[in-house]
Order: structure tokens, then C-alpha cells, then sequence
């Protein structure tokens, strides 16, 4: 409740975009609760006007027993391809009310692409390597990008119109769903605070040996 | 009751004793009991640890299990199919795998989802916080009135998609496990359902009622070690839950810690009945060791103050041994000193001979057992060497006899000085004629007092005895006699002759009845009349003195007076004599007032300087002239002390008192004093009157006195006339008055009188001789 509030408070602060009168870049900087950028965010702009959505190609591959990247961010019906660089394989799936599906024990690149056409966020797994974790968010508007180490969301050019802002990061400490923000008007550069759980870490690949995980 | 010190000493020891034990034993007993019950909760301790460890291993176990299955991939992807049918035979499939009695489901928040029992959230509540850790939790749980162990796992794919809970019953089998590794009994209880509670325990069914009654008060602190009295099972419980509504209750025996307690206090009651037999018989004879000898020593003591000998009790080394040494020495001092009391008391201090109380101490024995003989000396006139000599020259000299009696031999078997200068000597052997003399002699020889000799005359009297023959005090007096026979001869040896002691007695009689006759009537005055020749009238007469003793009979005058002058009771006779003649005097003033009595005067009546004031006094007092008394006086008596006797005489003339000489002629008087003496008369003694007639000496002796005296101016009178031929005779010589029993015997008072008349009437016939 606590970081709740001092989201709300953060937002108010803020001044909302009601409308963005001209297109132009906009760039997002997210931050946690210790004011330290956050990456691995994924900010959406959903604009109830323009539906339009070109689909990506993403990969997420699997890379020295981790996924990279640990959080993707696609629009719905993109389509992601999971190559695995690794040398031993990998058992991929998702339980995932957005997509479910299952990759079972290949090497290199998986016989086709996954599509996904239902917003919402998948985790990923694999089946071999427990502690591998990926998060892939479909989103419902073309305009949804992961924050990068320095916390920074860019869009070069946005169109001008009405945006409902999305905010979700896997270690939220909130619901687990996308954090809907009030109606934003947004001015090229704007700051975003979101509480996580500090201490979870991106998995990576444990050393070599049993007992570990 | 504690009077002994035996009882003394053993009450004490009871008592320190039993106290000593009293207080081992309370506090043995109580360290003991205290150190059982310190083992009991140690091991209880170590048991709770060693089942919370069980419990702990076997929730690792199925926490490992749970987690596995929670793992398992077509776990995962049946729960992630949501499918409620799908989810419910997976939780029953996949919980009999592990063997789970309880199977649920909850979704990432904590909801159940799905569960193989009749479950509602709200059964579980207490588990959501838990499932924000993202781990593995276990707990016990009480669900539908059981405990549970429940292991809930996160399922993750890869992120929480739900939580899955085994649980498996806490019940006896579980117990049983437990039991085996700890050894103790366990029994499962709820503090939420007391009221209705079903007990889980190993411990035996009979005792499960027992716990189920104590519950209430185990349950207040079940975590403390409990003890119960009447419950034979030391308790301690142990949280299950983290609500600690579920305690799992250890049961300890504590028969074992009991039995081992009951030993020692066992024991305890043994040593100490032990030892207080023990100390009892040690304090019985030590206290025997001491009162033993404590009362022989009272015994030696008892015989000591009664002058017993006694047997000392042998002397030990301790306090008891220095008290008998000093009883001992005690008892030589007092015999010492007792020896010397005695010796003082038998010996006489000046001669260091035996003194007469000894000598009435051993003298019975002697007399009655054997025959001797038994001396008394004395030294004549040993007054008179005092006097010259004095006092210690007169001590010295009796030393020096006493002296010459103990060297004397053959030896005496003691002598002894009875007193002053009298000495007793006694010899076992009937002393010879030849002995006698030569013990006398020995004594003759001069004695130098002081470069003085002196010669001593010696008395000795002889008392041979034969045993069994008389008593002491009639010995002693028998000796005595005896030497007064030889004092009496003046020296010399006499020996005791039988019937010297009757005269003796009767003398003792006459001097005690004496008195007692004077004041009783036994006593009494005869007058004898004295006839003048030339008027032939009588105008005189001489009181005697006659005396009829009841038992004796008639005394003699000359007897009874010599032993009144012997016994110096001759004043009392003459003072009598006085009064009764004075006062008689006195009747007869009135009939016959020219008549003169005379009395007798003794020796020592001479010498009384007041005898004159006396007679005076009694002449007044009856109012009698005094020229009617006459006093007559021996010759012998005047010689006593001339001077002395001649001023009495002088007083008594010039009183008027006619005086005279009695028994003139006997006495070995000197002339040279006749002329000196104030007297008026001189009575010629009747041993030259009664035979006159026949004898031309006492004719001459008569003729030639009554020459003298009337030379002298005294008149004349002879005593002892008693018949016509001797009157004529002493008319011749020229006798003023005669005397006798041709005139008259002496007569009692009234037959005086009687005579006095008819003599003074008729001038008897026979009297023919004219002067």
C-alpha cells in the first residue's frame, strides 16, 4: 500500500498527458523505489483511436542456460523464435493464460516460430533448467517497449492522439498485471516510478554441479 | 530419669544423633531427590530435542517429497490446465504417491483451489503470510478437528502458478515412530478442545485415564517439566504448531529415579539405625568406663570418711586415675594426721607418756585377757619441791621420773602420768618381791635439776591382777589405794590389801550422804554435861555430833569427821553444829541461863578467818550471850598454822567466847605455845582419866597437868570419868570440872533437860568426895 501510494503520489506529480497534440519522440524513464533506473520494465501506450498493429519478429534465445532477453515486449500477433545457442537442449513452454505452448527437447532453432495473438504476458520456462525464466509481453498496441539498463523508454515517433499507460515489470510488487495509469499527457521525456521486489535477481545459469539450482 | 550419667550421656547421643541423621538424611534425601529430578529433566529435555529433531527430519522428508512432486511437469501442466476435475484426481493421485492423508491446492494468493477433504479457506488462513516467502512451508496443522504435518510447495512454471499441501496425521503410528528413537512414551493433545478431548498417546491404555484427569493441570504450562505425585510419568510438552494449540506431551518413567530414591532413603533409615546401635553400645560402655570407677571411687571415698581402709580402684591415666591418686594420698593424710590426733590425745605432753584417758582406752583389754600387775607412784610432798623449786624445775623433775620409768626394765607395757605427780606403770608378769624393790631403787638414786640433787621419796602402790578380774575404774582405784597406803607411811611400797577398797566405799558413801543427812534429820546434837566439883552443880555441857545413816546404820563420829577433814567437808558439819547449838542455846536461855555449850572446832575450821563474824553473827541473830558458847579446839589443830589459828583464837576471846583445849596430853604439842594461847580451860583426854585409879602414871600426868594449867590460869577438865574411884582421884589432883559417864552419857536435847532438873535437885549420894 505503502509504494502504492507513493506511485499515485509520483503520478500526480506528474503532469498527465491528456493529449499529445503533435507527434513527436517520447521517451519514458522508469525507476524503482530507490530512485535507481529500472530496467526490464515494459511501458505500453494504448491509444483507443489507432488499432493498428504491425507485428514483430522477436527471438528469445537460449544462451549459456539463460534467456535472453529476460523480458521481451511484442504487440499481439507478433511471432518470437527461440534459437538455442546452448549446446545442450531445451524443453520451452508456457502455462500461460496468453499462450500456451510447448517446445519439447530440441537443439538449435525449433522446427517454426510461436505466434502470439493474445495480449498478455507469458512466462517462460524450461522444463530441463528450472530456474530459466522469460517473460514475453504481448501487448494490445503497437507502441510497447522494454526499458533498457538506464531505465529509458524511446519511442522516436509517436503519433499524436490519447494513450492509456501500461506499466508491468515481472518483480512488481503490486498485482502481477499490467499497472493501468491514469491517462497521461505525455512531453518527449517523461519519469515513471514502479515498486519492485528488490531482491529478486535475473536468473542465471548455477554453477556446474548437483545441489545447485 | 536422666539422673545417671549413663542415661545422660545417651540421651544426648540420641538426641545429637538423631538430629545429625535427621538433617543427612533431610537433605541427602532432598539433594538426591532434587538431583533425580534435575536427571529426569535433562533427559526429558534431551528426549524433547531428540523429538522435535524427529519431527524435523520428517518434515524435511515430505517437504523433499512435496517438493518433487510439485516439480513434476505433468503436475505442473494438469494445474495449469485449471480444469477443477483435472486438479482434484491429480491432488488424489499424486498424494497417495507420497502417502499423504491430506491433499489441497491453493492458487499464488492463497486460495484453495482444490482439496481431497471437506476444506474452507478459512481452515488454512494461517498459512497465507506464509506463502508470500515463496518457499516450502510446514506446519501442524489442526484441520477437521486432526493434526496434520502440511508441507505447502509453490508449483512454479516457472513463476508461483499455485501452491500444493500434503498433509499427513499426527497420530499414534507417528508416535510410535518417535518412541522409538526417544524410548519415551507420547501422547498428541489439543488446547482449543479440552472438553472433548481424544487423547493420541502410546502410553498404555490403563494409565490413558490417569493422563486425561491430570490434562487440566498439565496443559496450564505444558512446556515446564511436569511432576506429578500419583502419576507415574514425569511430563513435558512441546509446541506442534506455531499457534501452540498442539502439544505433543513426552512421558518419562519415574519409577526408575523413584526406585533409586527409595533406596537411598532405604539405605539412610539402615545406617542410621545402624549406627545409633552403634553409638548407643559405644555410649553404654563408654559411660560405664567412666560411672564404674566414678563409684568405686565413691565407695573408696565412703570408706575413707568412715576410717575403713578401703581398696582404691586401680588408677588409670585419665582424670579419673588423678582423682584416685589424690583419694589416696587424701587417705594417708587423714590416717597421718589421725595418727597424730591420737597420739596427741593419748600422750601427755609434758612426759610424752600415755595420759589417763589412754590409759582407760587400753587398760580393759588388758585386765580382762591377762594376768600383771599395775603400779601408781607418786613423789611425797611433791607440792612442796614445786613450791621450792617452782614450776618447771618441777615439770623438768617429773620428765626426768618419767624418764627413768621408761628406761626401766624389764620393760612396762606402758607407762602413763594420770596426773600431777602420779604415775601408772603396768607389767604383764606378776612382778617379784626382788623386781619391785629393784624398780623402787632405781628410782632413788638424786635427780639434777639445774646443778640442784634432789632426792625424791617415792610411793608406790600395788595392784597385781589376774584376768578377767574386775573393772577398770576399781583396778585404778584399788592401785591408788595402795599408794596412798604408801604415801601415807611416807614412801615406800604397799601393796593393795583386799577389803581397803570396802572401807574405801564406805568412806565415798559417807562423804556423799553427807549433806543430804545434815538437812534430812540423820544428824543430830547430843550434850554430854560437865559437872563442877566444888559446887557439884552443872553449868556446862559438850555438844557431839551423832549420826544414824539409814542404810549404814550408826557412823562414829571419829569416822564420819575424820572423812569430812579428809574431803574438806568438815566446815559443813562444824557450821551446822553452830547453828543447831545456838539455837538451841537460845530455847534454853529462859530455863537454865548460866548454861554453856561447847562446840568443836576442827583444823580447818581454825583457819576459816571469817568463823568469828559467823558466830557472831549467828549469836545475834538467835540472842544468845556469847559467854554461853564454848569452842573446843585440839591441840593438833592449833599446831596447823600457830599464828594464823592464835588470831582466830584472839578474835573469839575477846568475843567473850570461852575457850579450850581438847584432848590436852595427846598432841604433840610444844608447851612453849600453851602460854601463847587465849584459851580459858584445858580438857585432860580420857586416856589418862579412865584408868586413874589404877594407873599412878596417868595419876602423875593428871596431877602434874592440873598444876601446870592452873599455873598457867586455866582451869581444868577431864573427860572420860566413869566411875566413883576415879572422881575421888581427880578431886585430889584438883580438877574444876569433870566429864564422863559416871555423871552422864551424852544425851539428846530433851533427856538433857530432864537431867539438867533432877541433877540440879537432888545431890546424888554416890557423889561423897568433897573438894
Amino acid at each position: 500500500m505503502k509504494l502504492a501510494l507513493w506511485l499515485i503520489l509520483l503520478s500526480i506529480a506528474l503532469t498527465p498527458l491528456i493529449n499529445r497534440a503533435a507527434a513527436g519522440s517520447l521517451t519514458i524513464n522508469i525507476i524503482n523505489q530507490q530512485q535507481q533506473p529500472l530496467a526490464d520494465a515494459v511501458v505500453e501506450l494504448r491509444s483507443p483511436a489507432t488499432n493498428i498493429i504491425t507485428p514483430k519478429n522477436i527471438k528469445v534465445a537460449q544462451q549459456q542456460l539463460t534467456f535472453i532477453p529476460f523480458v521481451s515486449a511484442i504487440p499481439a500477433g507478433s511471432q518470437a523464435e527461440f534459437p538455442n545457442l546452448d549446446k545442450t537442449r531445451h524443453h520451452i513452454y508456457s502455462f500461460s493464460p496468453a499462450k500456451q505452448f510447448e517446445i519439447q527437447l530440441y537443439a538449435d532453432q525449433p522446427e517454426a516460430p510461436i505466434i502470439f495473438d493474445t495480449p498478455g504476458i507469458v512466462a517462460l520456462g524450461c522444463n530441463i533448467h528450472d530456474y530459466m525464466q522469460a517473460y514475453i509481453y504481448v501487448g494490445e498496441s503497437e507502441l510497447v517497449a522494454v526499458s533498457d539498463e538506464q531505465g529509458n523508454v524511446h519511442w522516436p515517433d509517436v503519433p499524436a492522439g490519447e494513450y492509456q499507460l501500461y506499466l508491468w515489470h515481472p518483480w512488481q510488487l503490486e498485482s502481477p498485471n499490467p499497472l493501468e495509469l491514469p491517462v497521461l499527457d505525455i512531453d518527449q521525456t517523461e519519469r515513471l516510478g514502479l515498486a519492485i521486489d528488490l531482491s529478486q535477481r535475473k536468473p542465471i545459469a548455477p554453477q556446474r554441479g548437483f545441489g545447485s539450482r | 530419669m536422666f539422673r545417671s550419667l549413663r542415661s545422660k550421656w545417651m540421651s544426648l547421643l540420641i538426641v545429637l544423633l538423631s538430629l545429625l541423621m535427621l538433617v543427612t538424611g533431610y537433605a541427602t534425601l532432598n539433594s538426591m531427590r532434587a538431583s533425580s529430578l534435575q536427571q529426569a529433566e535433562a533427559a526429558i529435555v534431551v528426549a524433547s530435542k531428540v523429538f522435535q529433531q524427529a519431527l524435523d527430519n520428517r518434515a524435511a522428508q515430505l517437504s523433499n517429497s512435496v517438493t518433487l512432486l510439485a516439480a513434476d511437469f505433468g503436475f505442473r501442466r494438469a494445474i495449469a490446465t485449471a480444469e477443477q476435475a483435472t486438479i482434484e484426481s491429480v491432488l488424489d493421485n499424486h498424494g497417495s504417491r507420497i502417502n499423504a492423508q491430506l491433499a489441497l491446492l491453493l492458487n499464488p494468493h492463497g486460495e484453495l483451489l482444490a482439496s481431497n477433504a471437506e476444506l474452507v479457506t478459512s481452515d488454512i488462513s494461517q498459512l497465507l503470510p506464509a506463502t508470500l516467502a515463496n518457499t516450502a512451508i510446514t506446519d501442524i496443522l489442526l484441520i477437521d478437528g486432526k493434526a496434520y504435518q502440511l508441507v505447502l510447495v509453490p508449483v512454479r512454471a516457472p513463476v508461483i502458478i499455485a501452491w500444493v499441501g500434503m498433509g499427513f496425521l499426527v497420530d499414534v503410528p507417528l508416535a510410535e515412530q518417535i518412541k522409538g528413537i526417544t524410548g519415551l512414551d507420547i501422547s498428541f493433545v489439543q488446547l482449543d478442545n479440552r472438553a472433548n478431548q481424544q487423547l493420541t498417546s502410546t502410553l498404555p491404555d490403563k494409565v490413558q485415564p490417569l493422563l486425561i484427569s491430570k490434562l487440566e493441570r498439565l496443559l496450564r504450562n505444558p512446556a515446564d517439566t511436569q511432576f506429578a505425585d500419583d502419576f507415574s510419568f514425569i511430563t513435558r510438552g512441546i509446541p506442534l504448531d506455531t499457534e501452540r494449540r498442539l502439544w505433543a506431551l513426552l512421558h518419562l518413567p519415574d519409577d526408575r529415579w523413584l526406585a533409586s530414591y527409595q533406596q537411598l532413603r532405604r539405605q539412610l533409615v539402615n545406617i542410621f539405625v545402624f549406627s545409633l546401635v552403634l553409638s548407643l553400645l559405644a555410649a553404654f560402655f563408654f559411660a560405664r568406663s567412666i560411672s564404674q570407677p566414678l563409684s568405686q571411687l565413691s565407695r573408696f571415698a565412703n570408706a575413707i570418711g568412715q576410717g575403713k581402709p578401703g581398696v582404691p580402684p586401680t588408677i588409670s591415666q585419665d582424670e579419673i586415675g588423678v582423682l584416685t591418686s589424690t583419694l589416696i594420698n587424701m587417705q594417708q593424710d587423714i590416717n597421718a594426721r589421725e595418727l597424730q590426733l591420737r597420739q596427741q590425745a593419748e600422750r601427755d605432753t609434758l612426759t610424752g607418756l600415755l595420759n589417763r584417758h589412754a590409759v582407760e582406752q587400753q587398760l580393759p583389754a588388758i585386765l580382762s585377757e591377762q594376768s600383771g600387775t599395775l603400779l601408781q607412784l607418786n613423789i611425797i610432798q611433791f607440792k612442796h619441791i614445786n613450791d621450792t623449786l617452782g614450776l618447771a624445775n618441777g615439770d623438768t623433775l617429773l620428765q626426768l621420773l618419767a624418764q627413768r620409768l621408761g628406761h626401766h626394765q624389764p620393760a612396762a607395757v606402758f607407762s602413763a602420768r594420770l596426773n600431777g605427780d602420779e604415775f601408772l606403770m603396768l607389767f604383764r608378769e606378776t612382778l617379784t618381791e626382788l623386781q619391785l624393790v629393784d624398780l623402787y631403787n632405781s628410782l632413788q638414786p638424786a635427780y639434777n635439776i639445774q646443778d640442784s640433787i634432789i632426792n625424791l621419796k617415792i610411793a608406790i602402790g600395788i595392784y597385781p591382777f589376774q584376768p578377767g578380774q574386775g573393772i577398770t575404774s576399781e583396778a585404778l582405784r584399788r592401785v591408788d589405794l595402795a599408794q596412798e597406803n604408801a604415801s601415807l607411811v611416807g614412801g615406800g611400797i604397799a601393796f593393795y590389801q583386799s577389803g581397803q577398797d570396802e572401807t574405801h566405799q564406805r568412806e565415798l558413801t559417807i562423804i556423799r550422804d553427807l549433806p543430804s543427812a545434815l538437812n534430812s534429820g540423820q544428824l543430830f546434837v547430843v550434850y554430854q554435861p560437865k559437872v563442877e566439883l566444888a559446887s557439884r552443880q552443872c553449868h556446862s555441857a559438850e555438844a557431839l555430833i551423832r549420826w544414824q545413816h539409814p542404810q549404814l546404820g550408826f557412823i562414829s563420829p571419829v569416822e564420819f569427821i575424820a572423812t569430812a577433814e579428809h574431803s574438806g567437808n568438815i566446815s559443813l558439819i562444824t557450821q551446822w553444829m553452830l547453828k543447831t547449838v545456838i539455837k538451841q542455846l537460845s530455847a534454853w536461855q529462859q530455863d537454865y541461863p548460866k548454861l554453856r555449850v561447847a562446840v568443836n572446832l576442827s583444823a580447818a575450821d581454825l583457819l576459816d578467818q571469817h568463823l568469828p563474824e559467823q558466830i557472831r553473827g549467828l549469836l545475834e541473830q538467835h540472842q544468845v550471850p556469847a559467854t554461853a558458847l564454848a569452842l573446843e579446839v585440839t591441840e593438833s589443830a592449833v599446831m596447823q598454822d600457830t599464828s594464823k589459828v592464835i588470831a582466830n583464837l584472839n578474835t573469839l576471846k575477846a568475843m567473850q567466847i570461852n575457850l579450850a583445849i581438847d584432848d590436852f596430853g595427846t598432841g604433840q604439842s610444844s608447851l612453849a605455845y600453851l602460854k601463847q594461847l587465849p584459851v580459858d580451860e584445858i580438857k585432860i583426854d580420857r586416856a589418862f582419866v579412865k584408868d586413874i585409879e589404877t594407873n599412878t602414871n596417868d595419876a602423875l600426868i593428871v596431877n602434874a597437868t592440873v598444876t601446870l594449867a592452873h599455873g598457867l590460869g586455866f582451869k581444868v577438865t577431864a573427860e572420860g570419868l566413869e566411875n566413883l574411884a576415879g572422881l575421888r582421884f581427880l578431886a585430889e589432883a584438883g580438877c574444876d570440872t569433870v566429864q564422863g559417864y559416871y555423871f552422864s552419857k551424852p544425851l539428846a536435847t530433851a533427856d538433857f533437860s530432864q537431867w539438867l532438873n533432877n541433877f540440879a535437885y537432888s545431890n546424888p549420894p554416890e557423889m561423897g568426895v568433897k573438894p
